[in-house]
């Protein structure tokens, strides 16, 4: 396993647990920082759909 | 992945095949040779072969530029096409083909790690710079990938943070905008907002209603003005075709003073038009005289072309009548146009501006009947528009008015929704941006973790292998770790007999600079092998005494089963004769020789062979050296003479250099131990054979002369001594092999146990442990 994939793994962890990404895209971004594929734009997508998805919660 | 074969064509020196059968059941190869003959061609071709990133191997190290170093690549007078690297593994095979500017390998997909350490490299880890020594490790430690993400995210903040102030500035403009109306205002209420809300909650309806309409009845109104001029202009257009008329008139009615021409001109040409196309016409119709048609014909002709004057004057009538006609229709239209412009108007103010209304309906009926189109065009022009000028005026400045309320209505009110959309926005992007920054630093800290996690794995197994070759010697304790400020750079620390955190450069020699090298490149590759690795280290010892050296080797030797297969190249002589004199483990372990290289050939090999396979090989040669097999046999008694009076500490005379004859080590075994050497040799799964060795040493006491006056003093004595005793020497040097070589890697039993001494795979047990 390469080093970009074990430290992508833990880092998705992370993440997940201080809420900072939703659980729906973790597997993504899983990929796509071991590939070293996520964008400026990726990343504002990936923390507003968290952001989304707390308000909704909110709401509920 | 084990690889099987290597086959080498048109690369560097290989200028012929060099073709390297790999033993299926060693992961270990030797390339033995002296420098120049070939060594680096076979690691670089493996490098050039299954490395990732395009090296080019040693050339690489080498400063040279780039143009001649891709020259280099070739071997002698070949082409791109002619190269070829083909590596055999147990599963696939990667063919490597050269296009000047890189290599491509087949089954890239397939292609096994590589890990490769040249010299170069060893002092570029330990006495380059921290960013260079990173570069170094950077395949085995990088996380790239993640590193990308992680400067995008950095990017993205800033980003970010550049929008904010971007909705921020306009959140302020909004606002001074929205407070400087309120102050022309007069600061109404004890707030701005006390005054906006009620203007732009209010209904805009009716202003925007009563606005747009008189928008269009100014339109109108616009067009009839404007209309007047084009009217106007026609009139005067029709007034001077009527003169241009009435000019043709009186010069028509001057030529047909005669009155009768001008219808005489009309009869002639109904004549001719009614003749002309009857074909046996032979009467004329009027008086009914005999007739010749084309003479008549002929005749209206000339009479026709005679009054042609008069007939253009008639045509210029007929034109100048049309146009006037359309002229005065045009007119006509025009006026009615403006009428109905006039009736709009009307309609559209009759609720509000009845004055309007009724002097245009006053208009409207007066010009009913009547069809004269001056009096229509003075009611209308003259006195209607000329009676409205004042109300519409009052109109006009009205829906100014109107157009300057509604403009800062939809200021105020684009300026407070865009207040609060922006406020909405800022404290959306406020709440992002302080979540990526928590993502960023999260990542940062996790990526620098993870490297030093990794570095001290590394460094654990580095001091360990460090002390495995340098044991109860006060140095090592190595550390590895990220410079704080930088990315990208290595530090490199360790201790000197009780000094701490010293680079070891400063103070450590070059060998154990050498060894501390190899181990953390080892280490390295070690942790990235997945058991499957390629490592392939390249002449990477120079200058080692022979306890390191047998240390290292036992090393390498340790860590062959965490890769797929290990390369050495050594030009090291030392470290080729401990496998020859069997003081090395050979049982993972194949062994090529490079021979010379020249021009014509290349690159070409033979495998090394063991003193006892030395011995195997004169014996079946087809002329019998007696000399050389004596003298092999004599060297490998005293070797393994040697080698069992260091064993059991056997007392010889104290000598400096401390060399000694076969007679003195046949004579240093006491009785009581050769009583009990013996030795147990597994020959087959079911089978073993008990040798004693100590009668063996007996006998041999008998052929020391032999051996020397044959094998090593050659004189006229020798001639009388038989093949008979050649052979029983042979034959005693053969049982001492066997007694004490394993069958298959020819390894001695040197591992310790608690009653005897054994190969590492239990083929040979050497008894006593001790001497009794």
């Amino acid at each position: 396993m390469s080093n970009d994939k074990v430290l992508a793994k833990q880092i998705t962890d992370t993440l997940l647990s201080s809420n900072l990404i939703n659980e729906k895209s973790a597997d993504q971004i899983r990929k796509e920082m071991t590939d070293g594929d996520i964008s400026s734009d990726d990343w504002v997508k990936y923390v507003e759909l968290q952001m989304l998805e707390e308000s909704k919660s909110e709401e509920e | 992945m084990k690889l099987k074969k290597i086959h080498i064509e048109k690369f560097r020196g290989a200028i012929k095949p060099l073709i390297l059968p790999l033993d299926d059941s060693k992961n270990i190869t030797m390339i033995f040779a002296e420098n120049g003959n070939g060594k680096s061609t076979i690691s670089d071709a493996l490098i050039c072969s299954l490395s990732e990133s395009n090296e080019i191997g040693s050339l690489d190290d080498k400063s040279i530029p780039p143009s001649e170093k891709k020259k280099s690549i070739l071997a002698a007078n070949a082409n791109n096409s002619d190269l070829k690297i083909i590596i055999e593994s147990d599963s696939n095979t990667f063919t490597t083909t050269y296009d000047g500017q890189s290599f491509s390998t087949s089954n890239s997909a397939s292609i096994p790690k590589l890990a490769h350490l040249r010299r170069s490299q060893i002092s570029k880890l330990l006495e380059a710079k921290p960013a260079e020594r990173y570069n170094e490790v950077s395949d085995f430690i990088d996380v790239d990938n993640v590193l990308k993400c992680e400067v995008a995210l950095a990017q993205t903040i800033k980003a970010e943070e550049r929008d904010l102030e971007t909705v921020i500035e306009t959140i302020a403009n909004s606002k001074e905008l929205i407070e400087k109306n309120w102050i022309d205002a007069g600061k109404p209420g004890s707030k701005w907002e006390e005054w906006l809300i009620p203007i732009i909650e209010k209904d805009i309806t009716k202003i925007e209603e009563r606005k747009n309409l008189l928008r269009d009845a100014i339109t109108n109104w616009e067009y009839t003005k404007s209309t007047k001029t084009e009217i106007e202009k026609a009139r005067s257009t029709i007034s001077q075709l009527q003169t241009e008329l009435d000019q043709v008139n009186d010069e028509i009615s001057k030529i047909g003073s005669a009155s009768n021409q001008t219808k005489l001109l009309s009869v002639l040409k109904s004549a001719k038009d009614y003749i002309a196309p009857l074909a046996d016409i032979k009467e004329c119709p009027v008086c009914e005289n005999s007739i010749q048609k084309d003479k008549l014909i002929l005749s209206l002709s000339k009479q026709i072309n005679e009054m042609d004057s008069l007939s253009a004057l008639l045509d210029q009538k007929t034109a100048l009548t049309k146009k006037n006609r359309i002229q005065e229709s045009n007119l006509l239209n025009d006026l009615k146009q403006v009428i109905d412009r006039l009736d709009l108007i009307s309609n559209k103010l009759k609720s509000s501006s009845s004055s309007i209304s009724d002097n245009i309906d006053v208009m409207k009926k007066q010009i009913e009947n009547d069809t004269n189109f001056e009096s229509k065009f003075n009611a209308v022009y003259n006195q209607c528009i000329k009676s409205l000028e004042q109300p519409i005026e009052e109109l006009i400045t009205e829906h100014k008015g109107l157009i300057s309320e509604y403009e800062q209505y939809e200021l105020l009110k684009n300026s407070y929704e865009n207040l609060n959309d922006k406020t909405t926005q800022a404290a959306h992007k406020n709440e992002l941006i302080r979540r990526l920054k928590s993502a960023y630093a999260l990542i940062s800290d996790r990526r620098k973790a993870f490297i030093d996690e990794v570095l001290d794995s590394i460094t654990e197994e580095v001091n360990r292998m460090y002390s495995v070759i340098h044991p109860g010697e006060e140095i090592g304790s190595l550390k590895l770790f990220l410079k704080k400020s930088a990315r990208k750079s290595l530090e490199v620390k360790s201790s000197f007999y009780g000094q701490e955190d010293i680079s070891p450069q400063a103070l450590y020699s070059e060998s154990h600079l050498d060894t501390l090298g190899i181990c953390i490149m080892l280490a390295l590759a070690k942790k990235n092998s997945d058991n499957n690795m390629v490592l392939v280290l390249d002449d990477v010892l120079t200058s080692v005494d022979h306890p390191h050296l047998n240390r290292f080797v036992n090393l390498i030797h340790d860590e062959a089963n965490n890769f797929g297969h290990i390369f050495l190249t050594t030009h090291y002589l030392p470290w080729k004769e401990m496998y020859r004199h069997g003081r090395a483990d050979k049982s993972q372990m194949e062994f090529f020789e490079l021979k010379k290289w020249d021009i014509e050939n290349g690159i070409s090999y033979q495998n090394v062979k063991t003193l006892s396979q030395e011995l195997e090989y004169l014996l079946n040669s087809e002329y019998t050296d007696r000399q050389s097999i004596t003298a092999k046999c004599g060297v490998i008694i005293e070797m393994y003479l040697k080698y069992l009076a260091k064993k059991y500490q056997c007392k010889l005379p104290l000598r400096d250099p401390a060399e000694y004859t076969m007679g003195e080590y046949v004579d240093c075994f006491k009785s009581n131990l050769k009583n009990q050497l013996k030795s147990v040799v597994k020959i087959s799964e079911q089978e073993t054979k008990t040798n004693h060795i100590g009668a063996t040493i007996t006998k041999l006491k008998q052929y020391i002369t032999t051996r020397n006056m044959i094998g090593a003093h050659f004189n006229r004595m020798a001639e009388h001594i038989g093949d008979s005793d050649i052979s029983e020497i042979v034959q005693l040097t053969k049982d001492l092999c066997y007694s004490l070589e394993c069958p298959q890697s020819h390894n001695l039993p040197n591992k310790r146990t608690g009653s005897y001494w054994k190969t590492k795979n239990e083929t040979v047990k050497l008894e006593p442990l001790l001497h009794p």
